[in-house]
């Protein structure tokens, strides 16, 4: 497989792989290095990429497995989501935005408290999209410990959700 | 309860398909279910904006973007292995029967004989050989006639 083509599958993917890096460590800074790593894996390893079935998930698992050795490296700091990312659009007045960064923190720490696979399957399956089959690949779980621990993560979500509101 | 409802209620029993999460992100984007909690809709905002990250500019190394590479082809072996078995097993085969057909021919029965009065003794019995099957078969055809003229049936 010629160079060109294999920076164009990688690139076709780079996105997610980037999410779910920043996900995994929670800082931008991380997230870049990890990739930058990950490009280096793809060289260094380019006949082995070009005869696999599933590059894009072999990607997420290497990505996946960077982003543990850095955790490991240092002590995780979670970063407030709410400095990186936007709110609601529909957010015209002050008293809307405070309403709407108070229910944001309240469901950051909701996903704060779920353990790190279930946190790990919604990012997979809820913001990539990916089918049960592909996250069990990805994680090294099978199909149904994926359904499981998808299950167990929503309701545990809902269940704090109704506490909440009552 | 509305079809909105039980697609939420789906989605948190985690009993939804792909398609069904995306129909069901998509009418809450649109505004289609009002009942949504404020942290509900918290939630699937962060999943819509979480979405929407994209990566930096990736760098490559300089040996990736070197565009004179040189051009392999990649050989498999495991197709080119087995087409050489299938020729080496016709061929093995063609052999075989070869063989075969040479060791079922009957040959010839060959008498060498040196001296020419000797030869031109069994020429004569074998000429002889001949002759009396012939005549036994002239006499057959002899016989089969007399029997049809007796019928009377051609004129």
């Amino acid at each position: 497989m010629q160079n060109e083509t294999i920076i164009q599958i990688v690139e076709g993917f780079k996105d997610k792989l980037y999410r779910y890096a920043l996900k995994m460590v929670g800082n931008q800074f991380d997230a870049e290095d990890i990739l930058q790593d990950l490009l280096i894996k793809v060289w260094k390893k380019k006949d082995e990429f070009s005869q696999l079935e599933n590059q894009e998930a072999w990607c997420m698992t290497v990505t996946r497995n960077l982003a543990i050795d850095k955790i490991r490296k240092r002590k995780v700091k979670t970063t407030d989501i709410t400095e990186h990312f936007g709110i609601s659009d529909n957010a015209p007045t002050p008293d809307k935005i405070t309403e709407d960064r108070e229910s944001l923190k309240k469901v950051m720490d909701i996903l704060n408290e779920m353990p790190e696979s279930q946190r790990e399957i919604i990012h997979l399956r809820d913001i990539e999209g990916y089918t049960y089959k592909e996250i069990a690949e990805i994680i090294g779980m099978t199909e149904d410990q994926v359904k499981v621990n998808l299950f167990r993560a929503r309701q545990r979500f809902k269940e704090k959700l109704k506490v909440l509101n009552i | 309860m509305s079809a909105y409802e039980t697609l939420k209620e789906k989605y948190w029993n985690a009993e939804t398909t792909a398609n069904e999460e995306k129909q069901l992100k998509a009418l809450i984007e649109a505004g289609n279910i009002t009942d949504l909690t404020d942290e509900e809709i918290s939630y699937f905002n962060l999943l819509k904006t979480n979405s929407n990250i994209k990566a930096p500019e990736l760098s490559w190394p300089e040996e990736m973007l070197n565009t004179k590479s040189k051009k392999t082809k990649t050989i498999f072996l495991t197709p080119m292995l087995r087409n050489i078995a299938a020729v080496c097993v016709l061929a093995l085969g063609m052999v075989f029967l070869v063989k075969q057909n040479l060791s079922t021919t009957p040959k010839a029965n060959v008498i060498e004989v040196e001296d020419p009065e000797m030869a031109l003794e069994y020429t004569k019995q074998a000429f002889a050989l001949l002759s009396k099957n012939y005549n036994k078969g002239t006499e057959n055809i002899k016989t089969g006639m007399g029997e049809i003229s007796k019928l009377n049936i051609v004129k």
